[in-house]
């Protein structure tokens, strides 16, 4: 039993102990655990997912210890499971079939800060607290998510993760430029320019087989060094704030304001996400305070650039007004602006405003949905939270423009009750579906998502998937299960 | 009151979301603060050995009888010092209740029969001699050159201090002279405070010191009762709080920065840059870290911060029974605290805690290591 759920999961049968002797003459003993409560931190994180345990914890250091450790792994037939700071909300890194466990946080250099062609190249123990103080020195930036300071920023990139600046440059997997990975069957790989010159610089114009490690959630390989775009950090910002009665005002507010592609950040929450903490259970919103708040994050290198942004935003809010729109100027508090522009945060990263007092469950229905699309979902996934007495906590964000962007609702529940645990896992999925019908996606699916989005993938996709997964991975030995298709 | 039980802080507990904020020391400045904050964290890097976030999940293991005792486990829970940074970083309902979570987990260990042999040792030195060294007791009043029995304040000098580091007391003793401040000491009869038995796990053995000492400085009639220590005085003012001793309210408890802030004049400027190691009893725990600054200012110091300062800094390596049960890793620790302090190109390291004074000089510095009192003497 792990946290009161039973050890689940068609675990592979393999030599324990001469795989952790291969282990102990690979890493050294200092760097090699199976025993049950170090395994035990590695069993669970703050979803809903149930906790599995794996058999063998080992902490690499180096390229080439990963690529003895993979070459071992495949003739023990042995699962590997990539893990860096543990900090995401699928579950991602709880191993479906047990298995070895490799933590990557002894892997923290950063290797280059290219200032002058901008890009970063970084090894995946890297945090974003420790990005964000190199990069600082030298007047740069990132796309700081909201999550912790000590999370990953590979991990981060390549599962699809976003940044304060997703308005301005999309995910912040569409910033990497350059990659280095281990194979599952231990050979080296350098993708992009890295792979040709040497150059971390650019992804383009070669054949972008980056995509084959990118989403897919440590199946496929290691991922040891990934070059990133850096920018400059601009002199000048505003945070611009309105709110609507409804979301349907704010995403016709949002897609309009969004065309000009100005705002580095363009997001509103429900007036539930906006409560510090997520209120939990549910209760209602007061009638006399709107229902959605947005806040854009405007930035500029001169006072006119942001004065000239500050216009198209004007003109944009003066159109939706014209046109009979509950949206407004609406002042935020000076904290909670601070919280929009002062990343990585501690505040928001560490879950305080979703889950303070909730008990210490926190998940999503995160999904990547169309725009306009989202009021429908909205006004679903509302009565099905209500329903089932939880906060319709939810965000949209828009990513590079107005086509689509992020739709989740953060949902907090107490893991010391298995049926609050089991409400929130329900409420979640029943969301999920919803998004799915809509033309959403969801982002670092937990194993629940997965089944939903299978059944409604095309067949040609899904094989061509379990083709690339059987060409990379022969033994279907990395993080085995948690693609689903294999 | 007194100390909770595991079972009573399950609650808490459960609000910590596993979220890894408490991993490493950030702020965001600008300019940002990246550093690592965990000592046994920054050593044995397993998740299980770092931040709060490994405590919270020992303490569900415990608790709900998931995982049992082992010697790694026993070694991930005596390891940590106790310094307080992962709690520093926390922002979850968890905060308040880290602290109390380790020590009241090792109280669990100890009642399990898991306690260390060095800290046992620990514990009998207490109930045997009064004092975690295993000295005789009338070796605490050897640092005195004269008698103490003023009516003003009471100085509770320490064990560390009064058997290990007698020249801060002596500087004290000097200081409080040259400032005309009558004090006394309890000497011979003053036991240890509890601190290092609250910190491991022995309890039964700290609350029965903490009653000792409570009946004797009560029996000096003086309310006011400072501290050179930062351990003692963090056990004085916050543990014995929890406890509803008789006459306790009564009391006021002071560190020495505290105390003597307002009453030092200007002085001759000392003319050093120097920089300051924030003790955790002193800092984080009891919030004291603009007064021992204000003494250095007004003693013409300049001060040299290290990037790790106030709550985010780093712990010298010998809170939390490290340092008895562990010297090598103590020492390690304090390597990494000093080598960040010498990296400023400062004089010295001014700190206000004999442990501190004494582990930071363990790591053999190339610069000299005062405790703040040594300074203040200095000065006058």
């Amino acid at each position: 039993m792990i946290n009161g759920y039973p050890l689940s999961g068609d675990v592979m049968s393999w030599d324990k102990k001469r795989v952790y002797r291969r282990l102990v003459d690979i890493l050294g003993d200092e760097w090699v655990s199976d025993d049950e409560f170090v395994r035990y931190t590695y069993s669970y994180d703050m979803s809903f997912v149930d906790p599995k345990m794996p058999d063998i914890i080992a902490l690499p250091e180096t390229v080439e210890e990963i690529q003895a450790i993979m070459k071992m792994a495949n003739e023990e037939k042995v699962p590997v499971i990539p893990f860096t700071g543990g900090t995401n909300i699928g579950g991602l890194c709880i191993p479906e079939k047990g298995g070895i466990i490799l933590d990557l946080k002894r892997m923290n250099k950063i290797v280059e800060i290219n200032e002058e062609m901008r890009y970063a190249v970084i090894e995946p123990g890297v945090s974003h607290a420790q990005l964000a103080d190199a990069l600082y020195e030298k007047g740069l930036r990132f796309g700081w998510p909201v999550g912790p300071p000590s999370a990953s920023v590979l991990a981060c990139a390549i599962n699809h993760g976003i940044g304060h600046l997703t308005g301005r440059y999309g995910l912040n997997s569409q910033m990497i430029t350059s990659m280095e990975v281990i194979l599952p069957t231990g050979e080296l790989v350098r993708l992009g320019s890295a792979g040709i010159t040497g150059s971390w610089h650019s992804l383009y114009p070669v054949p972008r087989l980056d995509g084959l490690f990118i989403g897919t959630l440590g199946t496929t390989g290691i991922v040891t060094k990934l070059g990133i775009v850096v920018s400059g950090i601009p002199d000048y910002s505003d945070v611009l704030t309105v709110s609507a009665e409804n979301v349907e005002d704010m995403t016709n507010y949002m897609i309009r304001w969004g065309r000009y592609e100005a705002a580095d950040d363009l997001t509103a929450v429900s007036w539930w996400l906006a409560q510090i903490p997520i209120p939990y259970p549910y209760k209602p919103k007061p009638d006399d305070e709107p229902e959605w708040y947005s806040y854009s994050v405007i930035t500029g290198f001169t006072e006119k650039e942001l004065e000239a942004k500050r216009e198209m935003w004007e003109m944009s809010l003066k159109k939706e007004q014209e046109s009979g729109s509950s949206v407004k100027e609406y002042e935020y508090p000076e904290e909670a602006k601070k919280a929009r522009t002062q990343l990585p945060s501690q505040i928001v990263g560490s879950t305080k405003n979703y889950a303070k007092s909730a008990g210490g469950g926190i998940s999503w229905p995160g999904t990547f949905t169309p725009a306009p699309k989202w009021p429908e979902a909205y006004n679903r996934w509302k009565e099905i939270y209500i329903r089932r007495n939880l906060s319709p906590s939810v965000r949209i964000t828009l990513y590079r423009g107005t086509h689509y962007g992020m739709l989740r609702a953060m949902t907090p529940f107490d893991k010391r009750d298995p049926e609050k645990i089991k409400n929130a896992r329900d409420a979640i999925v029943e969301a999920l579906r919803v998004a799915l019908d809509v033309g959403g996606i969801p982002y670092k699916p937990p194993l629940e998502f997965q089944e939903e989005i299978y059944k409604r993938a095309d067949t040609g996709y899904v094989e061509l998937l379990k083709k690339v997964k059987d060409m990379l991975d022969p033994n279907n030995i990395m993080n085995p299960g948690k693609l689903l298709v294999r | 009151m007194g100390f909770k039980t595991l079972e009573e802080l399950k609650d808490a507990v459960y609000m910590c979301t596993y979220c890894g904020t408490c991993k490493v020391a950030y702020s965001y400045g600008p300019p940002p603060l990246f550093a690592p904050i965990c000592p046994q964290g920054n050593t044995f890097k397993f998740d299980a050995f770092l931040g709060s976030r490994s405590k919270s999940a020992m303490a569900k293991a415990i608790l709900n009888k998931e995982v049992d005792w082992s010697d790694t486990m026993i070694k991930a829970l005596f390891t940590c010092n106790v310094c307080g940074g992962c709690e520093y970083q926390c922002q979850t309902d968890f905060k308040p209740e880290i602290l109390n979570t380790i020590e009241a987990l090792r109280y669990e260990a100890v009642k399990n029969g898991k306690s260390l042999k060095e800290h046992e040792r620990i514990s009998q030195n207490v109930l045997q001699f009064k004092n975690p060294y295993g000295e005789s007791p009338e070796k605490k009043e050897e640092w005195m050159v004269k008698k103490a029995d003023g009516r003003e304040v009471l100085y509770f000098v320490g064990c560390t201090a009064a058997l290990r580091e007698p020249h801060i007391p002596k500087a004290t003793a000097d200081v409080f002279d040259k400032l005309g401040i009558e004090f006394t000491v309890l000497g011979k009869d003053e036991v240890c405070c509890g601190s290092p038995l609250i910190r491991i796990g022995q309890w039964d053995v700290a609350e029965q010191v903490m009653g000792e000492n409570i009946d004797k400085i009560k029996e000096t009639g003086i309310k006011d009762v400072v501290a050179t220590c930062a351990g003692c005085y963090k056990t004085l003012s916050k543990d014995y709080a929890s406890f509803e001793f008789p006459g306790y309210d009564k009391l006021n408890f002071y560190h020495i920065t505290q105390f003597l802030k307002d009453r030092l004049g200007p002085s001759a400027s000392l003319g050093m840059k120097v920089t300051y190691h924030d003790p955790c009893h002193l800092g984080r725990h009891a919030e004291i870290y603009e007064e021992p600054r204000e003494i250095l200012n007004k003693l013409g110091i300049e001060l040299i911060e290290m990037p790790r300062n106030r709550g985010n800094s780093f712990c010298c390596g010998a809170g939390g029974g490290v340092k008895g049960a562990f010297p090598d890793l103590a020492i390690q620790t304090s390597k990494d605290r000093v080598k960040e302090a010498e990296s400023l190109g400062v004089e010295a390291i001014v700190t206000s805690c004999p442990f501190c004074v004494r582990n930071l000089q363990d790591a053999q510095p190339s610069i000299p290591v005062y405790d703040i009192m040594e300074l203040v003497q200095r000065s006058l």
